[in-house]
């Protein structure tokens, strides 16, 4: 009875283990899209399209790097309630200029609906009245991961 | 005439017929010969009772402390093992299976457990001014299982402000246009 009890446990334990991770998990699709606009015409000099699949609470982390800066930006979905998802959004952006480096890290969130268009300045908005350079923006769209029927044309 | 010896013997045995036991008996009952013989057939039985009881206690009580001895010899022989102490055996096909499944659970934990290490790490301070330690943190965000943009190298670029993460719908009606 004893070895029948020790042996319950040892393969038992690793599904106690993950038990919590696998839990309420729900597959996310992310179109990700990110421009460099020019501040004054609104012009997209850059774009840059990526799709990437996750679950909820693993971030998606996107590496940007624009030569005097590099940024860390990830993107955290979290489930409320069916279609309602809280999106945080984290960024560490390292700047280098004239060989001094400064470091911005900030993390934000919102309440978002599936399917809902969300954007993201990881470096911030040019003021009206400040219109001479380019803004970094993201462009996101998190939707439920489902499996589609491959129509045969 | 008196019956034979062994006629008697089987009389006081009550091994005979009843016909014939009745003719022993008439006859015993008037013959002090044969009376005199059953009382030494008797004896002697009395005599043999009384000496084999006691031979027959004396085998039963060896034969059962002899018992008892090989009895007491394989437990002290054999002395008592707590669970912890005891020796299991396991086949090797089984021990096998046991420390590979073991391998298997340990490695998939690690590798999880590392693969789980970026979602705990989350930017706290607004802002820092970084001296050349920014270096070695740069390597720590920038992992190989990331998306990776490149895009040109425009110096005017940086806003250097507050991030900001709005819905598009709120952003269009802020701003009018973007």
């Amino acid at each position: 009875m004893r070895k029948l009890f020790f042996a319950f446990c040892f393969f038992i334990s690793p599904l106690l283990i993950f038990a919590q991770e696998n839990s309420d998990s729900q597959v996310y699709n992310m179109d990700i899209d990110l421009m460099i606009q020019d501040g004054s015409s609104a012009q997209v000099v850059s774009d840059h399209k990526a799709q990437h699949q996750t679950v909820s609470g693993r971030p998606v982390t996107l590496n940007i790097n624009g030569g005097n800066f590099k940024a860390a930006v990830r993107f955290t979905v979290y489930p409320i309630q069916a279609d309602n998802l809280l999106l945080l959004a984290q960024s560490t952006i390292v700047f280098m200029k004239e060989g001094h480096r400064r470091m911005l890290s900030s993390a934000k969130s919102i309440p978002i609906k599936a399917g809902e268009k969300v954007l993201f300045f990881p470096m911030g908005v040019l003021n009206d009245g400040d219109k001479t350079g380019y803004n970094c923006k993201l462009e996101m769209e998190i939707s439920k991961y489902q499996n589609q029927p491959v129509v045969q044309e | 005439m008196c019956p034979d010896v062994e006629i008697l013997s089987s009389y006081y045995d009550d091994e005979l017929e009843d016909s014939q036991k009745q003719l022993v008996k008439t006859h015993v009952d008037s013959c002090p010969h044969c009376q005199k013989k059953m009382a030494e057939l008797g004896l002697i039985s009395a005599s043999i009772h009384a000496e084999e009881e006691p031979d027959f206690q004396m085998a039963q009580m060896n034969t059962w402390n002899k018992i008892m001895d090989i009895v007491d010899q394989k437990e002290h022989k054999l002395p008592k093992v707590n669970f912890w102490q005891r020796r299991f055996q396991i086949s090797f096909p089984a021990a096998a299976a046991l420390v590979a499944a073991f391998v298997a659970v340990l490695s998939f934990s690690v590798i999880t457990f590392y693969m789980g290490k970026h979602t705990t790490s989350s930017p706290s301070s607004p802002e820092l001014n970084m001296t050349d330690a920014s270096g070695a943190m740069m390597d720590d965000m920038f992992d190989d299982n990331a998306i990776k943009f490149d895009i040109p190298a425009i110096n005017t670029i940086i806003n250097a402000e507050e991030p900001l993460l709005i819905r598009e719908v709120d952003f269009m009606n802020r701003d009018g246009k973007h």
